[in-house]
């Protein structure tokens, strides 16, 4: 209670006499971490939609004609216990062709409309990949299991998008790096931020620092309410922050929305969940208070008002 | 009270600001430090007050060795001396009842009691009509005496005063050490660090001259 009284006496010191400077530092603050909430927002909604790409993706086993029953019992069994796949779906060749002319109509390639044609389509497997899998180790499994089945009896060829999948892991790994990096450079840059912002407060107040040494202050008296300065700045930029965040893609998704729908089919945008709003506000606590101590950590030797 | 024993302070150079000073000082005495500018008399305070340490010996201090006192143990020596520096050191945005408060609100006492206490010290003073005044609406001697009533707000045993009266004329400079005078009276230890002989002759308190680092007379 002594501590919280003279955090406000503190706060209210810094933003009545140091007003522009306070919103200065409360504007840079929100920015720098407006950049972190957007980042995170387009991680989150990259990961969503490349997700959603990743669930439709699926793996097709053709079969050859010779056979065909002995080698689906098998073939079916070694699917079943890799485990990979969520959906399994036998297509018989005869119900590929139907499909095939449902879906050609009137482009239908003549010879197959001939009474006495030969089906050229082959018996298949369609499979659905498990959400475990939809990651380059995944990926890699399911490559393995596509040589795997490639050296069985009654498999002509496994088909699952090779090059696609390598390309959307890799750069899947690279934005998630690149996010880590630039959110870890602008906690960095916050930590700068708020320690300049009380080093000011301290330079302000260096006659009271002094004072209150002579009358016997403990370190944890002068530094604490500094410490919950920095706390509170960083909390009060990363709640503004996420509030411009929000008020910002709020708007996008209305825009987007209305003349960009049919671009949007199928991509379920997601805001920040609660859970990362209260993360990044966290974030802001523990960064504003480190980079209050980092700042005040030479302060109050014990000694100090000697060299006044 | 307080024990001097074979104090060495010596500073990069080296410059020996204090030489083998053996001093013993008793309860409730009231004492003038006296000397000229550089001989020592702000080193000397400093290690009273525990601003400082010496380089060698010992300084007791309200049965605390300042030599050995820790970061964390000055906090609570500073609680048992009220200190008054030449220049005040007054929080210029805060009104002379915060001021005065300051030591009370460090030490965690309650509102009621920092209320009556500041009341009463601030009426040992003769300011209490001034509670509310900030110390750049008062006269020299008014902060003199607000810095005063904080030094005396805690009921310290020991009061140190480093030139109390250097900023001062001489009226005003008689009307602190009268006051300062008063607070020996009911029982506090005075040590008040003067160039200023002429009152110390006429106050006729016991003296010591320090003279280039060394204690050369006591009287």
């Amino acid at each position: 209670m002594k501590y919280l009284r003279l955090f406000i006496e503190q706060l209210k010191y810094s933003w009545i006499k140091k007003f522009s400077l306070q919103l200065t530092t409360l504007l840079v603050l929100m920015g720098s971490f407006l950049a972190v909430s957007l980042t995170l927002l387009f991680l989150t909604n990259f990961n969503t939609t490349v997700n959603s790409f990743g669930e439709k993706f699926e793996v097709s086993v053709y079969l050859t004609d010779q056979n065909i029953k002995e080698n689906k019992g098998k073939i079916s069994k070694l699917i079943n216990e890799s485990g990979l796949f969520k959906e399994v779906n036998f297509i018989h060749k005869d119900s590929a062709l139907k499909t095939f002319k449902s879906k050609m109509k009137k482009n239908m390639p003549s010879f197959i409309l001939e009474e006495k044609s030969i089906n050229p389509l082959p018996s298949s497997y369609s499979l659905k990949i498990k959400k475990d899998f939809n990651s380059k180790a995944g990926f890699n499994k399911i490559s393995k299991f596509a040589d795997q089945l490639m050296g069985e009896e009654g498999v002509d060829e496994v088909a699952y998008g090779q090059v696609w999948a390598s390309k959307y892991t890799s750069f899947l790994k690279t934005y998630k790096l690149l996010s880590v990096g630039i959110v870890l450079f602008l906690v960095l840059s916050i930590i700068l931020i708020i320690g300049n912002s009380i080093k000011s407060s301290i330079s302000q107040r260096r006659r009271e620092i002094e004072v209150l040494e002579l009358v016997g202050a403990t370190r944890m008296y002068i530094r604490l309410p500094f410490i919950m300065e920095g706390a509170f700045m960083g909390f009060l930029g990363a709640a503004c922050s996420i509030f411009v965040t929000y008020a910002a893609y709020s708007w996008i998704v209305t825009i987007a929305k209305s003349n960009m729908g049919v671009l949007l089919n199928g991509i379920d945008l997601h805001f920040l969940s609660i859970g990362l709003c209260v993360a990044i506000c966290l974030l802001g606590v523990l960064v504003g208070s480190l980079g209050a101590t980092i700042c005040i950590n030479k302060m109050n030797s014990g000694w100090a008002a000697s060299n006044g | 009270m307080i024990t001097f024993s074979h104090v060495y302070k010596t500073y990069p150079g080296p410059n020996h600001a204090l030489v083998d000073i053996n001093l013993n000082i008793n309860r409730g005495e009231f004492i003038f430090l006296t000397g000229p500018s550089g001989a020592g008399k702000t080193t000397f305070f400093k290690l009273l007050s525990g601003f400082d340490k010496p380089t060698s010996g010992q300084v007791e201090v309200l049965g605390d060795n300042v030599s050995l006192l820790t970061s964390s143990a000055i906090p609570n020596f500073r609680k048992k001396i009220g200190v008054i520096y030449q220049d005040f050191k007054l929080i210029d945005d805060k009104t002379v009842f915060e001021n005065v408060s300051l030591p009370l609100k460090v030490q965690g006492a309650k509102d009621k009691y920092i209320q009556d206490r500041v009341t009463d010290v601030l009426d040992q003073v003769s300011l209490s009509h001034k509670s509310k005044s900030f110390p750049m609406q008062l006269s020299g001697g008014e902060q003199q005496r607000v810095a005063i009533a904080r030094a005396l707000i805690h009921h310290p045993s020991l009061l140190i005063a480093d030139e109390p009266t250097g900023n001062l004329d001489p009226a005003l400079a008689e009307e602190i050490m009268t006051l300062l005078e008063k607070v020996n009276a009911q029982g506090t230890t005075v040590f008040v660090a003067t160039h200023d002989l002429e009152m110390v002759k006429r106050k006729n308190k016991k003296q010591v001259e320090i003279k280039n680092g060394v204690i050369n007379e006591i009287s």
